[in-house]
């Protein structure tokens, strides 16, 4: 993994800058004026003022917000860091490969798939530490508020993901995936068309592509966002049709790039 | 022949893209359809804060206006962006040996890049111009809010500029690009702030200008 992500560096700063923005409110906590006239005259004590304060900051309900704000410029620039990498190693790669054996797009395809999944990494570690921190402040796991509505009501995702730790696993699962596709789209996209322009086809097709889609008044075509792989988590109402819908847009795209990729090495 | 009609495309569909994001962030405003928006309002309220208004007293961050946001400075600084890409990924090493010393090589980037940051500004203004068709929607221009225009195109020049000389990378450049937005909102009525960063990074940026990119790219964790 060292070898593979020579700009790790990066990552770990924009996981850290994810986190300080996920737990921001920290900061309001600290410049609050718990001696304020008002609040010293009030019935209520300081103590369970500071208290309730805390617990509305590390509230599973406020970090999923913090989280799933923050969740869509963060993947992409992972996806973006990921696919720079590829590009300097595929180089080397093809200097290795070319002219001595025909493993160059075995290879390739192994590296492609290596680096989506290491992708995951940064987004895993982030909703870990957002978790963890959350449990040893507040002191248990408490999702049934947002946990309500995620899973349609005749859906056999309910069955499967049942309690606090079904829904951990299931949000970890339906991000990393999302996160998987995306890192991959933006690597055969700049293996297509160059880092430079690659970048500006993803984002543009994550983020511009999202925005007018979302404003379009077809209520069906919510469903193929491209950001929507990452934002349903939000709406809920998840059936195994709406998770399959969500990432159909990626799919479809790093089919048909795949299919019109040329220039090839065999 | 196939070109040129593909750039054609490409160049209206650019226009297209941006007179509906210029449109849509207007939606996050305008809570009140009968009340007409000024235009310091759509950049104070609109392109440099990350809330939607949701009543008088209410507002809340919303993920949409977020990505509408950095689609908007996506699509209007596209060429810039890419520009920038180009030039740290080579352009910057033939300029540095054509430099007699630091002061020089600033300047000769500061010339070569000025064309483009100039064109970028341009595509501003027409995107603003753009606003002024929805006359039902947005009120007449003031002298406040040319004021503001003005003071948002220099902060704008200022931070590409030094995008320009820190990037030595074309991942750096995007990497910087992103948060360069996000420096921009969150610097949101305190520009005396940020005009006080951007002279501390100068002052680095004369003293070792070549290696402040080296050493973000360097950094070992």
């Amino acid at each position: 993994m060292k070898k593979l992500l020579s700009k790790k560096k990066f990552l770990v700063i924009v996981s850290v800058l994810f986190l300080i923005y996920i737990f921001r409110a920290c900061i309001e906590y600290y410049n609050f004026d718990f001696q304020a006239e008002d609040l010293i005259n009030s019935d209520t004590s300081i103590e369970r003022i500071k208290q309730s304060l805390l617990f509305s900051i590390f509230s599973a309900w406020s970090l999923k917000f913090e989280f799933m704000t923050g969740i869509g410029v963060f993947i992409p620039i992972v996806a973006l860091i990921i696919s720079y990498d590829y590009e300097k190693i595929k180089n080397n790669y093809l200097k290795y490969n070319i002219g001595k054996n025909n493993k160059y797009s075995y290879e390739n395809k192994k590296l492609k798939i290596k680096l989506s999944i290491l992708s995951v990494l940064p987004v895993i570690f982030v909703y870990s530490i957002m978790t963890i921190i959350s449990i040893s402040i507040i002191g248990y796991l408490n999702v049934k508020d947002i946990s309500v509505g995620m899973f349609s009501s005749n859906s056999i995702l309910n069955k499967i993901f049942i309690g606090d730790l079904g829904y951990y696993v299931f949000v970890i699962l339906s991000i990393s995936f999302s996160t998987l596709l995306i890192t991959y789209l933006s690597i055969v996209i700049v293996e297509k068309y160059s880092f430079i322009k690659g970048t500006f086809i993803l984002l543009g097709f994550l983020w511009i592509g999202s925005v007018l889609l979302y404003s379009s008044p077809l209520s069906i075509v919510r469903f193929v966002v491209p950001m929507e792989s990452i934002m349903g988590i939000v709406s809920g109402e998840y059936s195994i049709i709406k998770l399959i819908l969500d990432k159909i847009s990626l799919i479809i795209f790093i089919i048909s790039l795949e299919l019109l990729k040329r220039n090839e090495l065999g | 022949m196939i070109k040129k009609y593909k750039n054609t495309i490409i160049f209206i569909m650019r226009i297209v893209i941006i007179l509906s994001l210029v449109n849509l962030l207007l939606e996050y405003i305008q809570i009140n359809s009968e009340e007409k928006i000024k235009i310091s309002e759509y950049f104070n309220l609109g392109l440099r804060s990350v809330y939607t208004k949701l009543s008088d007293n209410e507002k809340n961050i919303n993920f949409i206006k977020i990505i509408t946001i950095l689609s908007i400075y996506l699509s209007i600084e596209f060429n810039l962006i890419k520009y920038i890409a180009n030039l740290s990924e080579s352009m910057k090493e033939i300029v540095k040996y054509h430099s007699k010393s630091k002061i020089n090589y600033i300047s000769n980037l500061i010339k070569i890049s000025n064309m483009e940051l100039l064109k970028n500004n341009i595509i501003w203004l027409i995107s603003i111009w753009f606003l002024s068709f929805q006359k039902m929607r947005i009120s007449q221009l003031t002298l406040y809010d040319a004021k503001i225009i003005l003071q948002f195109l220099l902060i704008n020049y200022i931070m590409n500029l030094i995008l320009i000389l820190i990037s030595n990378t074309s991942l750096l450049a995007n990497i910087l690009y992103i948060s360069k937005i996000f420096i921009l909102i969150i610097f949101l009525g305190r520009e005396m702030n940020l005009i006080l960063l951007i002279l501390i990074i100068l002052i680095i940026l004369l003293f070792d200008i070549e290696k402040l990119g080296e050493k973000i790219w360097k950094l070992k964790l």
